[in-house]
C-alpha cells in the first residue's frame, strides 16, 4: 500500500468509484420509459390476438427493447443486466413472472373467450407495471451495490 | 465476504478506482472511466493492459452510432480478487481504528 494512503482512504476511493458508476445510471429519459412501457404492453397484449398479430407484437417489442437499451448504454457509458445482483435479480424475476401471468391471461381471454378488451387492458397494466418495476429494480440495485463488502 | 488478500495490481493508484467502478456495473465504457478518474487515454490504456494481463479485466470493442466504443468489464477472477482486496482493506482499516 502506498505509504501516503491509509486503508480508510483506499476504501473511500472504492466507494467513490462505485458511486460514480451508479451516478451514470441515474438517467431516465422519457423515451426509455415510453419504449419500455410500449414493449411490455405489446408483449402482453399481443398474446390475446391471433398468432400472426402476436408474432408481430413480440417482434416489435423486442426491437424496441434492443433500441432503447443500446441508446441508454451509449448515453450513459455503463451497462448492467437485470439478473446479476442479488436483490435486484428478484425484482426482475418478479416482474417477469407477473408479465408472464398477464400474457397467459391475455391468451385465455382474447383467444379462448373472445374478450379482446382484456388483452388491451392487460397491456396497459403491463406498461405501468413495467415502468414501476424498472424503478424498483434500480432502487434495489443501488442497495445491492452500496451493501457490497 | 471473501478471504482478505492484498492485491498490488488492483491497489495501484487509478486501478483501485477503475475496479471499483467496474464492480458496480457489468460493463463501463472506456471514455466514461477515463473521465471519472481524470486521466488521459494513454494512462488509462496502461492501467487496462495491466489489469488485462493479470486476468482481471476484459475488453470488448463494439461499433455504435458510427464509431468504435471500447467496453471494460471485470472477469470472474477480477471480481474475486477485487472483493478479496476490499476485504483486506476493511480488515486493515479495522486494525488502524482499534
Amino acid at each position: 500500500m502506498p505509504a501516503e494512503q491509509t486503508p480508510q482512504e483506499a476504501l473511500a476511493i472504492v466507494l467513490e468509484g462505485r458511486e460514480q458508476a451508479l451516478e451514470k445510471m441515474e438517467y431516465w429519459p422519457w423515451w426509455y420509459d415510453a419504449g419500455y412501457a410500449a414493449a411490455c404492453a405489446l408483449l402482453v397484449a399481443g398474446q390475446g390476438f391471433p398468432a400472426p398479430i402476436g408474432i408481430v407484437c413480440v417482434t416489435v417489442a423486442i426491437a424496441i427493447l434492443v433500441i432503447i437499451m443500446r441508446k441508454w448504454q451509449a448515453r450513459t457509458g455503463v451497462w448492467v443486466n437485470g439478473y446479476s445482483p442479488k436483490r435486484a435479480r428478484w425484482a426482475a424475476i418478479g416482474l417477469g413472472v407477473i408479465l408472464m401471468g398477464l400474457m397467459l391471461f391475455s391468451i385465455w381471454a382474447g383467444r379462448m373467450q373472445g374478450l379482446i378488451w382484456v388483452p388491451l387492458l392487460n397491456g396497459a397494466v403491463a406498461a405501468g407495471l413495467g415502468v414501476i418495476g424498472m424503478r424498483v429494480w434500480m432502487r434495489l440495485y443501488r442497495i445491492d451495490v452500496r451493501s457490497m463488502p | 465476504m471473501r478471504a482478505p488478500v492484498f492485491d498490488a495490481v488492483i491497489h495501484a493508484p487509478g486501478r483501485l478506482q477503475i475496479c471499483a467502478m467496474l464492480s458496480a456495473a457489468d460493463e463501463v465504457e472506456f471514455a466514461t472511466v477515463r473521465d471519472a478518474i481524470a486521466v488521459s487515454d494513454s494512462v488509462l490504456s496502461k492501467h487496462v493492459k495491466q489489469l488485462e494481463d493479470a486476468g482481471y479485466l476484459k475488453v470488448r470493442k463494439a461499433a455504435a452510432g458510427g464509431r468504435q466504443r471500447t467496453w471494460l468489464a471485470l472477469t470472474p477472477d477480477g471480481k474475486t480478487a477485487f472483493a478479496a482486496h476490499v476485504s483486506e482493506l476493511t480488515r486493515l482499516a479495522g486494525i488502524v481504528a482499534s
